[in-house]
């Protein structure tokens, strides 16, 4: 099916609060004919209307429900800087430019189970997943890693059973979520053999998290955390390095691909990390 | 009432329809999203800069945002002219809007074998002769840094096409006016001013630069009062007629460059805030003729009432 256009809007901020200390969710009202997105897609949000801004802030879409007649969008964001401050500050009523859906998302594997990976805000697009897959992947996982309680948050209606990992301990496991990965393996509940990685995070954590599982023989797709000029494909600045593939002469851009169009999902092992800023 | 505005435009002998238009690097091949940025509305549309061989651009990080601006360091991606030929032109050709194939190469030699391979090809009105490029090693900005090498290449592609060619000028010189000058004596037919400035920002805890090659090209509204002294100065320097380009992102931004002398503007990276911010323009720059009565764009365009006095160049 291919993805619908994306669009321009004036979305309403229908609300805007703290999950924990460092983390907020913003929920804007959108047209009723918006989308429908596909998760790990994005939208581009114009943080301040006017200079010195001169590019729109990308954001993985958390989750779209109807909502009694109305459409939102949801968003799961820390305000470190300076686009996400000004949003953290958007009260119920304003509106905000807002383009998309954008991207090329998740690609569920028919067959395989999901193990969903997210790292910190990274869990957010993972729930988008869970609610779309869940009707033809009724068996999952998944996997929630923070620093510790001021980045977790309650995980509202998850497709899934959550386990957590804090690398403080104060919550579930105790360590990083490759240490949960590793033993979960152990013990026997993951397998590469039926099972498929979605993951979302931070990029030095897609980098480990792709290693492990190419190393393991699992599959996995990795959401990749990019700068972006436009969003959409015409200005070339979110460039991906990626290994060229057998026949794959003649590649239209080199060994880049570009994270706006061609991702912001990528199969981890067509990642070229070497060539990646983290 | 829209019927009786005339917002056609002259560029030496290509019409255009409108004067916005959309500027290399900023708006891809131009068929990516036609209705999120209004493409077919637009007054016309400038490619990628397309190479001989196709280029794979620069290594990440290829941006980075400064107050009111950006670096970019692309490097001139692009799929080569067989492929944009091929695959690209007629795409944007079922556009219907007139396309500015942007040119680009290490030597003269380049150019005139990429412009070679373009001709015939069809719906392409003139070419745009980047030889201001900031961000390649070979054959970039240097073209302009010495008046004669840009001429070179001018002249040199001359020889081997009829379409008018328009040399977009690098404002990274002391005197714009006289490399617009060289040009024009070998043969351009306008000028597109300008390309992006030199800038460099650093990331103070690393010691290095915010993207890997070290300097990139600033465009957006902080270069916009520097680019409209430098469309000023070529306007002035010679008779042909300039496209002005550098920032931007308003009606009021685009009457700047006409009043001061240009013929028509290009949009750049304010399209990648507001992806249909050039068709925008155009709406408002009805709006302003409507608001002071004109039917014509064109009476506004060189009607800067200069302190030095007016420009010697001819008018229309």
């Amino acid at each position: 099916m291919p993805l619908p256009s994306p669009r321009i809007v004036s979305a309403e901020v229908v609300r805007n609060d703290p999950l924990t200390k460092e983390i907020r969710e913003i929920v804007f009202r959108l047209p009723d004919d918006w989308g429908p997105a596909e998760p790990g897609q994005f939208v581009q949000v114009d943080c301040r209307p006017a200079d010195p801004f001169v590019l729109r802030r990308p954001f993985s879409i958390a989750r779209t429900r109807r909502v009694g007649g109305e459409f939102h969008l949801h968003l799961v964001f820390a305000p470190v800087g300076d686009g996400t401050r000004v949003l953290a500050a958007g009260r119920p009523g304003e509106h905000v430019s807002i383009v998309g859906p954008l991207g090329r998302g998740f690609r569920p594997i028919p067959g395989r189970r999901p193990i969903l990976v997210g790292g910190g805000r990274g869990v957010a697009p993972l729930l988008s997943l869970g609610d779309a897959i869940r009707a033809t992947h009724p068996e999952g996982i998944l996997l929630f890693g923070v620093r510790g309680p001021d980045q977790l948050h309650e995980l509202e209606d998850p497709a899934y059973p959550v386990e957590i990992a804090t690398q403080d301990g104060s919550v579930g496991f105790r360590g990083h979520l490759l240490g949960l990965l590793d033993s979960l393996l152990e013990a026997g509940r993951i397998a590469p053999a039926h099972d498929a990685i979605y993951s979302c995070g931070p990029n030095p954590m897609l980098h480990a998290l792709s290693d492990w599982a190419i190393a393991r023989g699992f599959p996995a797709q990795v959401s990749l955390e990019t700068l972006f000029g436009c969003g959409f494909g015409i200005c070339a600045g979110c460039a991906v390095p990626v290994k060229q593939e057998a026949g794959e002469e003649g590649d239209e851009f080199g060994h880049y691909r570009f994270a706006c169009v061609d991702g912001p999902v990528f199969d981890a092992e067509r990642v070229d990390w070497e060539g990646v800023r983290e | 009432m829209s019927g009786e505005l005339d917002l056609s435009v002259r560029v030496g002998d290509v019409v255009l329809p409108t004067p916005v238009l959309v500027a290399s690097g900023t708006f891809g091949y131009g068929s990516e999203s036609p209705e999120l940025t209004r493409a077919r509305e637009l007054g016309g549309i400038v490619t990628k800069t397309i190479t001989l061989e196709p280029r794979r651009g620069n290594e990440p990080l290829r941006l980075h945002e400064t107050p009111a601006g950006l670096i970019n360091s692309i490097g001139l991606q692009n799929v080569g002219v067989d492929r944009f030929r091929e695959e690209k032109l007629p795409k944007l050709r079922a556009l219907g809007v007139p396309i500015i194939a942007s040119v680009g190469g290490r030597k003269a030699e380049d150019f005139v074998e990429t412009v070679g391979r373009l001709e015939g090809a069809g719906g392409i009105v003139a070419y745009e002769i980047n030889v201001s490029c900031p961000n390649v090693k070979e054959g970039g900005i240097e073209f302009c840094q010495r008046p004669e090498s840009a001429a070179e290449v001018v002249r040199a592609v001359r020889q081997v096409t009829k379409l008018p060619l328009w040399t977009k000028l690098s404002p990274n010189v002391s005197h714009i006016g006289v490399v617009a000058k060289a040009c024009a004596d070998a043969g351009a037919d306008a000028f597109t001013a300008v390309n992006t400035f030199v800038g460099l920002s650093i990331d103070v805890r690393t010691r290095q630069s915010h993207i890997p090659l070290g300097t990139g090209g600033v465009s957006g509204p902080a270069i916009r009062p520097l680019a409209l002294a430098k469309v000023r100065e070529t306007v002035r320097a010679t008779p042909l007629p300039v496209v002005g380009c550098g920032g931007i992102a308003s009606t009021d931004d685009a009457l700047q460059f006409l009043v001061v002398g240009a013929s028509a503007v290009q949009v750049g990276t304010a399209s990648f805030r507001v992806p249909d911010i050039a068709a925008q323009i155009q709406d408002g720059l009805r709006d302003f003729l409507r608001a002071e009565g004109r039917t014509h764009v064109r009476e506004l365009i060189g009607s800067y009432q200069d302190p030095s006095g007016p420009a010697r160049r001819e008018k229309e």
